[in-house]
């Protein structure tokens, strides 16, 4: 359950605040609650990984309804495609938050299980 | 190892958001901050089309009355304002809303800013901006403008109406070009307007050749020089024909000695050169040679072609004035438009209002000057560059009496103080010329309140639906005597400046000339015999052919001035080609030779996108040029110089075909006019054969291709290689990257209608229909008819957007 609910709660938290706040939140989101909740390493990432990439993706395809973006932006860093834009876009989103996701699980144990120490 | 990793992860993801962040650069030519930019929440993917397509209603502070704002199918502002500072208010705001990062980048551009978005790799320039006192002249005009606090509240609500825009921005609504150089958008203030005001100075009135002809002077010795560079052309057709605006006049002009002109030539000395070939077209045809028997006017600047372009096209309607045209982002009021009683225009003057001083210096450091027998403390400026991604870095600019030392030497022994008429402090609320211009009901009035004019000095058309034409050459000049800032001069004597200058009424203009017609396109304003010494960067092609067909005109519409505004007809071409088909044996030709010459013969002199003639020509004048200055051109190695003008060398080729220049040095036989022509065209076959072994596509528009740079020359966002007619010589002045900017054909007619078009689009959002789509129009040279109505119903069928401006309680 913890496995299916962990993901799906870094979704509506990231896209609910990332709403008000700088894109960064969502670095801060993942580790906060890798850190609080030790989902573990493989977990902590990969939900974290995931989480990133949906919120990002859906949103930037959403916000770019007849893909002019996508085009242009792909134009501007130098012959993307649209839809290389929008993957990039995702796992930026996507990298962000599961490295951050690793880092919370990491300093989790780092700073609480006194046996690493 | 467990541990060190368990430090090493988080640490590296930090570094990573970081860089994501822009906080980190790891190149100096760095991308844009990939968290930032690629956020879906905020970054590109927000810069898209809503606000150009929501019905918005807008509470606004400093507004008095609600103002209705409707963009049109072109996103042409249509403002419907209860009075002027409402209306200019709402300027401010259209303006910002659709061109906000061109405004900022301009602004900056001027000021030597650029480096602090851009990184250090637009330093030079930016150096060179502050040497010359771009940020001092703007500052010193917002002084000016301060004493006029009667006309200073219209220049407050046009800023008010700009930040009303910047401050309802949040993040996700900045310009593309913000989210991609990574920096928001500041408050806007009179200085930012004053920058972009003198960035047009600049443009316009801030290129000399003073060092080219004070080396050329020292090299070629005075009587050569005065042959190869004389001044005035025997044939003229100045912008102001006769001198009966002069009658009565008591005429003072102070007297310069030749002892003024420094007698060195000046090595590599530093000096921005800025393309050739920026001018423009007006005239206006009187109510006699027109069909409707009203006159017709027509204006046409030749200006940089950039995306976003340089004008914002806009209509301001309030119940005292109903007046629409184009405005400069930054600046209120309209430059170039008409009302329902003129029209109005300008093209540029080029008299010369930058002179350069010698500075004899007083001391090693550089502290002091000698002047009139005394030293002088030098006034320190410290120009601290931002630079992004690096260290700040400080500049010192010395000031003298004459202005900043703008170029310095290793040795010091001819460092260089400009005087630039620019710098003064206005004297007059010259920024409402443009405000009160597009008021104005009949010549009385403009010829008034344009009077406040001091520069770019420009040459000001004038129509009415009154039936007067009229022709005013405005702006401030030093009055000189012959040759007089011409040269370098020595900067140790104040008698070597300017002591006057010309009166306006001195100043050459005409009402109602009997040739039917006024005429501009940037050569000289003033006849030979006008009294006061006239230098400076004149045309001499261009106005030949509008004079030509202006005297020839009779029952002219609206359609024939589409015609003409668009001509590619090169009279320089039409001097030149006839030498060449005289000068070769045709009988003796064959393969390319023939055809090149065939294309010659058949060619009538039109500058089209798709013929190759032009290029030939184009290819085949500069080997002439070359050959026939033989004595010349090894000069450019160690010095600034220029070459004599085109028309010089086809005067010689007409009137002294055996005149000693056209023959070349390093030969034994003695060649006249004819043998050089002769040269160069086996010449021009030779280039043009390596082209076509390279497969370079010869037609005009495919050889020298159109390009529209966006400001930041992003290709992406630019609009290159357009295959465009014309050339700077012609009416259709097209170059590489300049040319008309905007074309406008005033009917004034009881009922007042006009045809326009620009080579860009009214937004400046890349992601808009609207950012490029007047190009292809632009290009064919067809026009748009504009929404000129009466009342805001009038234009609500074609409108895209509405915006209702409400004052704030």
């Amino acid at each position: 359950m913890k496995t299916l609910l962990y993901p799906v709660l870094l979704i509506v938290i990231i896209f609910l605040l990332q709403l008000f706040l700088p894109w960064w939140i969502l670095a801060v989101i993942c580790f906060a609650a890798a850190y609080l909740y030790k989902p573990g390493f493989w977990l902590s990432f990969a939900s974290a990984f995931i989480a990133g990439f949906t919120v990002w993706f859906i949103k930037s395809w959403l916000s770019d309804s007849d893909g002019h973006v996508a085009m242009l932006t792909g134009n501007i860093l130098g012959g993307l495609s649209p839809i290389s834009v929008l993957l990039l876009t995702g796992f930026t989103g996507a990298l962000t938050g599961g490295l951050s996701g690793l880092s919370g699980q990491m300093i989790n144990e780092l700073t609480i299980n006194k046996k690493l120490l | 190892m467990r541990r060190i990793l368990f430090v090493l992860v988080p640490a590296l993801t930090l570094a990573f958001v970081l860089l994501l962040n822009g906080n980190i650069q790891i190149s100096s030519n760095p991308l844009p901050p990939f968290g930032k930019f690629l956020n879906p929440f905020k970054g590109v993917w927000q810069s898209n089309l809503h606000k150009e397509t929501q019905e918005m209603n807008l509470q606004m502070k400093g507004l008095t009355a609600p103002v209705k704002i409707l963009y049109d199918d072109r996103r042409v502002a249509h403002i419907f304002a209860g009075n002027l500072e409402d209306a200019l208010f709402a300027q401010g705001f259209v303006q910002a809303q659709n061109r906000l990062f061109q405004m900022d980048f301009v602004a900056k551009a001027a000021a030597g800013e650029l480096s602090s978005v851009l990184g250090d790799k637009t330093l030079e320039i930016d150096r060179e901006k502050r040497r010359r006192g771009m940020k001092y002249a703007a500052e010193n005009a917002v002084k000016g403008w301060e004493q006029f606090p009667e006309f200073r509240k219209y220049m407050d609500a046009y800023i008010t109406g700009v930040n009303a825009y910047i401050h309802s921005l949040g993040e996700g609504d900045y310009p593309l070009e913000y989210k991609l150089l990574d920096y928001a958008p500041e408050s806007w203030d009179a200085l930012k307007s004053a920058l972009i005001f003198k960035y047009m100075s600049l443009t316009l009135a801030g290129r000399n050749d003073d060092i080219r002809y004070t080396n050329l002077y020292n090299l070629l010795g005075k009587e050569s020089f005065d042959f190869l560079y004389p001044e005035t052309e025997e044939i003229e057709n100045p912008v102001i024909p006769d001198l009966s605006f002069l009658q009565g006049a008591d005429i003072d002009i102070p007297h310069q000695s030749d002892s003024a002109y420094y007698t060195q030539s000046i090595q590599n000395a530093f000096y921005d050169s800025r393309p050739s070939g920026v001018g423009s077209n007006s005239w206006g045809v009187g109510g006699l040679k027109t069909a409707s028997g009203k006159p017709i006017f027509c204006n046409d600047p030749h200006l940089s072609l950039g995306l976003p372009s340089i004008w914002f096209e806009i209509h301001l309607h309030t119940p005292q004035f109903n007046a629409y045209g184009v405005s400069i982002p930054g600046m209120p009021g309209i430059m170039i438009g008409f009302n329902e009683f003129i029209a109005w225009g300008e093209t540029n003057v080029g008299q010369d209002v930058e002179d350069l001083f010698v500075i004899e210096w007083a001391d090693d450091k550089r502290s002091a000057y000698m002047l009139d027998g005394k030293a002088q403390e030098v006034q320190y400026r410290i120009e601290t560059h931002k630079i992004k991604g690096g260290k700040d870095l400080t500049d010192t600019v010395r000031y003298t009496h004459w202005g900043p030392v703008y170029h310095s030497s290793r040795d010091g022994k001819h460092d260089l103080a400009m005087r630039w008429l620019v710098h003064d402090v206005p004297d007059t609320p010259e920024f409402m010329v443009f405000v009160q211009g597009m008021q104005c009901k009949n010549y009385e009035e403009y010829l008034e309140v344009t009077s406040n004019f001091i520069a770019p000095a420009q040459n000001f058309g004038f129509a009415s639906v009154d039936g007067d034409i009229a022709l005013r050459v405005n702006g401030r000049f030093p009055a000189k005597s012959p040759n007089d800032g011409r040269f370098v001069e020595y900067g140790n004597v104040s008698a070597n400046g300017w002591q006057k200058f010309i009166p306006r009424a001195q100043i050459p203009q005409i009402l109602n000339p009997s040739s039917g017609y006024i005429a501009s396109a940037n050569q000289r304003s003033a006849p030979k015999d006008y009294p006061y010494y006239y230098t400076g960067k004149f045309e001499h092609f261009r106005n030949k052919t509008i004079n030509g067909k202006l005297t020839a005109a009779q029952d002219v519409t609206t359609e024939d001035m589409k015609v003409m505004q668009t001509d590619a007809y090169s009279s320089k071409a039409a001097d030149i080609v006839p030498f060449i088909l005289s000068s070769v044996d045709k009988t003796s030709l064959t393969g390319l030779h023939a055809e090149i010459y065939e294309a010659f013969q058949k060619w009538d002199y039109q500058y089209r996108s798709y013929e190759a003639a032009p290029t030939y020509f184009e290819l085949f004048f500069r080997r002439l040029q070359e050959k026939v200055w033989d004595e010349i051109t090894p000069f450019q190695k160690d010095y600034d110089i220029v070459l004599p003008k085109p028309w010089r060398l086809i005067a010689l080729m007409k009137k002294d075909p055996e005149n000693i220049y056209f023959d070349i040095k390093n030969t034994e036989a003695k060649e006249s006019a004819p043998d050089i022509v002769r040269l160069a065209f086996e010449d021009l076959v030779s280039a043009i054969r390596d082209l076509k072994e390279k497969n370079q596509a010869l037609e005009w528009g495919k050889y020298r291709p159109l390009d529209i740079h966006h400001l930041i020359r992003l290709p992406a966002l630019s609009e290159l290689g357009l295959p465009a007619d014309g050339c700077p010589d012609v009416i259709n002045a097209t170059g590489l990257s300049f040319g008309p900017s905007w074309r406008m054909i005033v009917n004034l007619e009881e009922k007042v209608s006009a045809y326009a078009v620009y080579p860009g689009g009214q937004s400046g959002n890349p992601f808009s229909p609207y950012y490029k789509n007047m190009i292809p129009t632009w290009l064919k040279g067809e026009y748009f008819p504009v929404r000129f109505v009466h009342n805001a119903e009038d234009v609500q069928p074609h409108s895209t957007q509405i915006i209702h401006l409400t004052p704030q309680k």
